[in-house]
């Protein structure tokens, strides 16, 4: 098989992803779990920027790594969590359930993927795409009611977090 | 008057020096250029007598990477750590580092860079038993990355026709002083800025130290506060030039508007400017900000560090001002412009020379900023956490969203920006009258205070 | 040329997992990460089919999905933060006051 440059850049992104996102999952303390989870999303990004998706991988690590992983961080700190320690031993077995569950589901949507979309050709995108100039201009006219939408589900987010979080208002 | 002549002379071969360096740079970016373009041709990859953009812009690149972040940004900040000590001293009227003499002479102090380097480097690592040996060890460099990141895309220089360097062979491609082009400019510099946190906040947590800890959440909330406010204060500027490249910005700066004075950032938003200052200033972690560390009161998420692993949050500071201070220039003080006589340096000079001066000038500023943040540093006392938390969500926040409101409206009514320059002109006017009589008032009630505390103590 | 089926094997993989890890994990902060970790399995998908089809909607959706998934994170690590409060636990199965008995 030819390998291209292309691809191995791919692979070096993919297979550090792939670690990383297990490693969230394996880890004790939430800590390396975040860790891990900022890891996978600057690899997320790389893979991103071969889509030549340029925007939408600086927003990933700037909202994600910048914004959320750093709002769980400070709620790690906050509530200085170490690791999961004993569980309850009742779900020991539900546990295993969803382990089977979530491998089992994962192994179909891996096999339905090879089997249907193998050898789906990608269009020639001009240089334009996925530049902030094309997304935006996306945004800004045929999306403009889900982007109005957007807003206002931050603004009710920013209240809901503050009413929730804070004991005295 | 000798003194006057001498500080003259002392200032003119500084610029000088600057305009000449910037020429190097260029001549070191304009070479490896060149260079790779060599290399690509002799390993076949494009044919002979050609001239490769690819080759070209990586050989640049790579030159930039060496002169402007290894030699710019690594000595400026290195010598920000000997004149935070000279300045310091100036404003509290002591003599300031001066004990390191080489043939009697102290050098102005720059003989302690390689003491302190000494110092660090040899001092031993003692680290807490109970941290967090992972995190521990990488929480300097996650402080140190980022901030170096950043200044890959502050641009120093105008573009500068490769012709013009080796004969019209090369005409066609240029080479300017910035290491990298991204079409993503500005939200580059958000996303790569807001990882500077995890250094900061790893360091508190990983130590396992309850003063670290708390220096960390404050850290954490700080910054994360503080990034919002500096994002949305730059989307005024952001509309104004019509693009997020930070070289863009720089070339729109040119622009003459309200009667041939150029559109530079700061006439067109000076709330914008403001805000971004004290965003800038808060996430760079020193006085008044200066919380997460609070050497007074809890000592800083790097209490548990030594040696060069303080060190590097150390140096990660300063590295900070550095860059906050290029990205200012290129925002808002017109970047590479000289602002004067720019025509006449243009028409006169070789072109590379016409770019080295302008290299220059944007050291110029860029060192002029620095030395602000140094005495705003010294100046000002710590404010207190809520008193933090205050100004960026009831202060900064609201009035950058105004700003972004007015900025629209006015771009709206009037795209050529003349009405927008008159309104940043307006406010500008105004805030210096505010702050004049502000000051004049402050003073007369400090009288009246020390006089007060006079007769008290007469009593 | 990576074909667009590596993208969409990779994004079922980040799926598989973050969905293994809602199941099996009891930490209700690493149960969002996980769900982080899907919603970002799917923002791969769309921005793999959006190049495959040369149609700039697929970005706009991918970035309606990363507002979303701040609002989730806002609220959800408010709702972390209220719980530890009343029962000084993040474990999701300590949550059961409204459970009926037996």
């Amino acid at each position: 098989m030819n390998v291209t440059a292309e691809q191995v850049i791919f692979l070096a992104f993919a297979v550090p992803l792939v670690a990383a996102a297990i490693g969230v999952v394996v880890a004790r303390s939430p800590m390396y779990a975040a860790m891990s989870l900022v890891g996978a999303f600057f690899c997320l990004a790389g893979v991103y920027v071969l889509l030549t998706a340029h925007l939408i991988a600086f927003l990933q690590i700037l909202v994600y790594a910048g914004a959320v992983m750093v709002l769980f961080l400070f709620v790690i700190m906050l509530l200085s969590l170490g690791g999961e320690g004993q569980q309850l031993d009742r779900l020991k077995q539900l546990q295993w359930l969803g382990f089977v569950l979530g491998g089992g589901g994962l192994m179909a949507l891996l096999a339905w993927i090879s089997r249907e979309v193998a050898g789906a050709e990608m269009a020639a995108v001009g240089p334009d795409f996925g530049t902030i100039k094309a997304v935006g201009r996306a945004l800004f006219t045929t999306y403009l009611l889900p982007f109005e939408a957007t807003s206002l589900l931050l603004t009710v987010a920013i209240v809901g977090a503050v009413v929730v979080a804070k004991e005295k208002i | 008057m000798k003194r006057f002549f001498g500080m003259s002379l002392t200032l003119a071969l500084l610029v000088g020096f600057l305009v000449l360096l910037s020429a190097g740079f260029y001549w070191a970016a304009a070479g490896l250029g060149w260079g790779f373009n060599a290399l690509s041709i002799s390993f076949g990859w494009n044919p002979p007598g050609t001239v490769s953009t690819a080759a070209v812009s990586y050989g640049a690149a790579v030159g930039n990477l060496l002169t402007l972040m290894m030699v710019v940004l690594m000595i400026s900040g290195s010598m920000l750590t000997v004149a935070e000590r000279k300045w310091s001293a100036l404003l509290q009227n002591r003599i300031g580092a001066n004990r390191i003499t080489v043939g009697g002479n102290p050098l102005g102090g720059i003989p302690y860079l390689l003491a302190d380097a000494l110092k660090m480097l040899t001092k031993e690592a003692a680290a807490p038993d109970v941290r967090n040996r992972l995190l521990f060890e990488l929480a300097p460099v996650l402080a140190f990355a980022p901030v170096f990141c950043l200044f890959a895309i502050v641009p120093v220089g105008p573009a500068v026709d490769l012709g013009n360097f080796f004969g019209v062979a090369a005409a066609g491609k240029s080479v300017s002083l910035q290491v990298a082009q991204i079409d993503a400019g500005l939200l580059y510099l958000f996303a790569i800025a807001s990882l500077s946190v995890y250094g900061t906040s790893l360091a508190g947590w990983a130590s396992n130290n309850k003063l670290a800890l708390l220096g960390g959440v404050r850290a954490a909330s700080q910054m994360i506060s503080y990034e919002v406010s500096m994002g949305v204060s730059l989307v005024g500027t952001m509309m104004a030039y019509r693009t997020l490249r930070l070289e863009e910005m720089v070339v729109a700066q040119g622009a003459p508007v309200l009667g041939g004075f150029p559109a530079l950032g700061l006439l067109l938003q000076p709330i914008g400017f403001l805000i971004f200052f004290t965003s800038g200033f808060a996430e760079t972690k020193r006085a008044p900000f200066d919380l997460p560390e609070g050497e007074s009161e809890i000592v800083g998420y790097f209490i548990e560090y030594s040696g060069m692993k303080f060190g590097m949050m150390f140096l990660a500071e300063f590295l900070e001002i550095a860059v906050f201070a290029g990205v200012i220039t290129a925002i808002f003080l017109g970047g590479w412009h000289p602002l004067v006589f720019e025509e006449t340096l243009r028409q006169n000079l070789q072109p590379i020379w016409f770019a080295a001066v302008c290299g220059g000038a944007f050291l110029v500023k860029m060192i002029l900023l620095m030395w602000l943040q140094l005495v705003i540093r010294w100046l000002l006392p710590r404010f207190r956490y809520d008193q933090v938390q205050k100004l960026c969500w009831k202060i900064l926040l609201p009035a950058s969203l105004v700003n972004v409101f007015v900025t629209g409206a006015a771009i709206l009514i009037d795209p050529s920006l003349q009405l927008l320059a008159w309104i940043g002109l307006g406010t500008i006017i105004v805030i210096g009258v505010l702050v004049g009589a502000s000051g004049r008032q402050a003073a007369a009630t400090d009288g009246h205070a020390a006089h007060g505390a006079a007769h008290a103590g007469g009593h | 040329m990576v074909p667009v089926q590596w993208y969409l094997l990779l994004a079922a993989v980040l799926f598989g997992v973050g969905l293994v890890g809602v199941l099996i994990k009891r930490n209700a902060l690493i149960v969002m990460m996980c769900i982080e970790l899907m919603l970002n399995a799917a923002n791969l998908t769309f921005l793999a089919f959006a190049r495959q089809q040369g149609n700039i909607g697929g970005h706009a959706i991918a970035f309606f999905v990363i507002a979303v998934a701040a609002a989730e994170a806002a609220v959800g690590l408010a709702i972390v933060i209220a719980i530890y409060r009343t029962t000084g636990s993040v474990n999701v199965d300590d949550v059961r006051e409204l459970r009926e008995e037996g």
